[in-house]
């Protein structure tokens, strides 16, 4: 079953296109790569799943289930199950972080001893009392996102990055963050990422690779991992075109 | 009586005299009024809660309580602190009272220091003696509600040496009301004493507000200030000036949210006097409907090794309202270190729309951020201090959106 359908999706921001005519979709259990270099579009397919007002979709559906969520607004989207963790989060002056994972634990009906048990894995007691985000360094941010997208319980997350400017540390902590969030109900889990390495860790199913807005190659995600670090993505087309791996 | 007539002429003398800074108010048309002795402070508990004042609280050093011109209580409850109206401390210490007595703001400052020296009755005398640390705060409330009526009470408080005492004083209006409060309040932190103040406002759209603070801290001493004022009123202008000695240190904190029309200047001027001597202005400032404030923060190095920092935040919460930050550093001494940083704006979307990603409406995502914005880190005060600036920012947070 899919959690997410994406068919022939286009996004435009700021008057230009930046998602042309993307399909794809995650199953039911599934973990799947977004491979992409800076500028293809992957930041701006996530924040079209997730529903943010600045990316207007101007074709094609997004489907949660069965249901049509092209049209909902971002609330509706997460009240259903649907969120991101993102590539840069903001720094909240005010808010301790304590406080406010508290608040998103309580209103998703996540259990004291599974924030205590998540802070834990996620090795981020010692910034609970500090200003949420405020002075963290890059792999400290990454892995607040992860602990606050985790309290939402959410059933599909799209992770914007989840794995860049982090030491190879913090990506193990991270990739046992999201195993937790399967066992807490997550469904599907699409992850946009340039390395690689945390999908070893993962065990992802599948993989597709975004270029020039764009999805040009769709496989299992072992191979098109290797194949980008060993040859670029531009021989990830090639490959493709050799019969290695679908067209998505 | 004859040590106060210097001070009576040089009031007469500066009766006219325009503050330095926001709207003037012509002062003639109010005068201090009368009002019956026996108010049931329990009938209002509603409205001086609203300004951080519990009627029932047992936590208290003391309390004082003025209803227009009239002092309904006044007493104090520990050993080492002092409390009694102002008449009640000339009569008992006469001259004595002197080095306390305009001196840490000057009677001829501008026409409203005047007309407390001249028609002004009431205030609170509190003095924490040598070496009491005092750890529950002292409770005041200033109450008014007549129209064109003139409050001007006169606060003296001092900290004796190596002493520590907090006063936190609410002040309101029972109704609307037209009126001027214009409070003077004098601080005398002693050598390694402490004082945390804190004071808390709110008003009618009718008020004009014209509080006079100075305060002196000597060597060693600490002082802690937060003004927090979430109102509707006329006019408001504050400027209180603090000076450190050596090694003394101070925080100035102000909290300050503006609805209706009006207008507001206020700010704090810090004279870093001694060596050594350091603190800081935080203001936050927020504005709404047709608002308009004006932030003033100054301070000035004028010896060896002093630190200070001002950190100005506004936040427009209406198009229709304005917020104007000046931050002013001066240094006379080459062995200083002044620095600044202000920010005024919107609340973010970037910010408001990553809180909804996690679940939260917009309204509640916006509420927040509005908490973060004033939340103002100050140095560890008595819990019960801490709990009645909590309890007000709450109040503030839950009902400015």
């Amino acid at each position: 079953m899919k959690v997410l359908g994406v068919e022939n999706l286009k996004v435009s921001t700021d008057g230009k296109i930046v998602v042309n005519g993307v399909s794809l979709h995650v199953n039911s259990g599934e973990t799947v790569l977004l491979f992409g270099p800076n500028g293809s579009g992957k930041t701006s397919l996530a924040m079209a799943i997730l529903g943010h007002p600045n990316y207007r979709i101007i074709g094609g559906r997004i489907y949660f289930y069965d249901r049509d969520v092209t049209e909902f607004p971002i609330e509706k989207r997460v009240s259903l199950g649907i969120t991101a963790a993102f590539q840069f989060s903001p720094e909240l002056k005010g808010i301790k972080l304590m406080e406010l994972a508290r608040e998103i634990a309580e209103k998703h009906g996540v259990s004291e001893d599974t924030l205590k048990e998540l802070i834990e894995i996620l090795q981020v007691s010692h910034l609970l009392n500090r200003h949420t985000n405020v002075g963290f360094s890059g792999g400290e941010r990454k892995r607040v996102e992860i602990l606050l997208t985790t309290l939402q319980a959410p059933k599909f997350v799209v992770f914007d990055e989840p794995d860049s400017g982090v030491d190879r540390d913090s990506i193990l902590i991270i990739s046992k963050a999201i195993e937790k969030m399967f066992e807490l109900g997550l469904k599907g889990a699409l992850i946009i990422t340039h390395t690689g390495f945390l999908a070893k860790h993962l065990k992802a199913n599948r993989a597709y690779v975004m270029l020039d807005h764009r999805i040009v190659c769709e496989g299992p995600a072992e191979i098109i991992s290797d194949h980008i670090a060993k040859y670029g993505f531009d021989m990830c087309i090639l490959k493709r075109q050799a019969g290695y791996y679908e067209l998505a | 009586m004859s040590w106060r007539n210097k001070y009576r002429e040089l009031a007469k003398e500066a009766i006219s005299k325009p503050p330095q800074y926001g709207v003037d108010v012509d002062i003639t048309q109010f005068t201090p009024k009368e009002v019956d002795k026996n108010l049931d402070l329990h009938s209002v508990a509603d409205i001086l809660e609203n300004v951080g004042v519990s009627v029932d609280s047992t936590n208290r050093a003391g309390e004082y309580y003025q209803l227009e011109s009239i002092v309904l209580e006044r007493l104090s409850k520990v050993p080492g602190l002092e409390i009694m109206s102002l008449e009640e401390a000339i009569d008992t210490y006469g001259k004595d009272l002197e080095p306390y007595f305009w001196n840490a703001v000057k009677v001829d400052t501008d026409k409203f220091t005047a007309l407390a020296e001249l028609a002004g009755k009431g205030g609170y005398f509190v003095r924490a003696k040598k070496g009491h640390r005092i750890q529950v705060p002292v409770q005041a409330c200033l109450l008014m509600q007549l129209n064109q009526s003139l409050q001007a009470p006169h606060n003296i408080i001092i900290a004796e040496e190596g002493s520590e005492v907090s006063v936190v004083t609410g002040c309101t209006v029972m109704r609307e009301t037209t009126g001027l409060h214009a409070g003077i309040t004098e601080i005398y932190v002693k050598k390694g004493a402490r004082v945390s103040f804190v004071m808390i406002h709110r008003w009618s759209e009718a008020m004009h507000i014209r509080p006079r603070t100075g305060v002196i801290v000597e060597e060693g001493g600490e002082y802690i200030s937060n003004y927090i004022a979430f109102t509707k009123l006329k006019t408001f202008q504050s400027m209180p000036r603090v000076i450190l000695h050596e090694n003394a240190r101070a925080y100035l904190a102000s909290t300050i949210v503006l609805e209706g029309q009006a207008k507001s200047d206020s700010g704090y001027t810090l004279e870093l006097a001694g060596n050594n001597a350091s603190g800081q202005i935080i203001s936050r400032a927020i504005t709404k409907d047709f608002s308009e404030l004006t932030t003033r923060a100054k301070i000035t190095g004028l010896a060896l090794g002093v630190r200070g920092h001002i950190d100005c935040q506004g936040l427009l919460l209406s198009d229709k309202s304005r917020i104007l930050t000046i931050p002013i550093l001066d240094a006379l001494h080459d062995n200083v270190t002044l620095t600044h940083e202000a920010a005024v704006g919107k609340l973010a979307e970037d910010k408001i729309l990553w809180l909804m990603a996690r679940g939260f409406s917009r309204e509640n995502a916006e509420s927040i951020l509005v908490r973060g914005f004033l939340r103002v880190d100050l140095p560890s005060l008595p819990p019960a201090v801490t709990s009645m600036i909590d309890n007000t920012m709450r109040l503030i947070a839950k009902s400015i959106l």
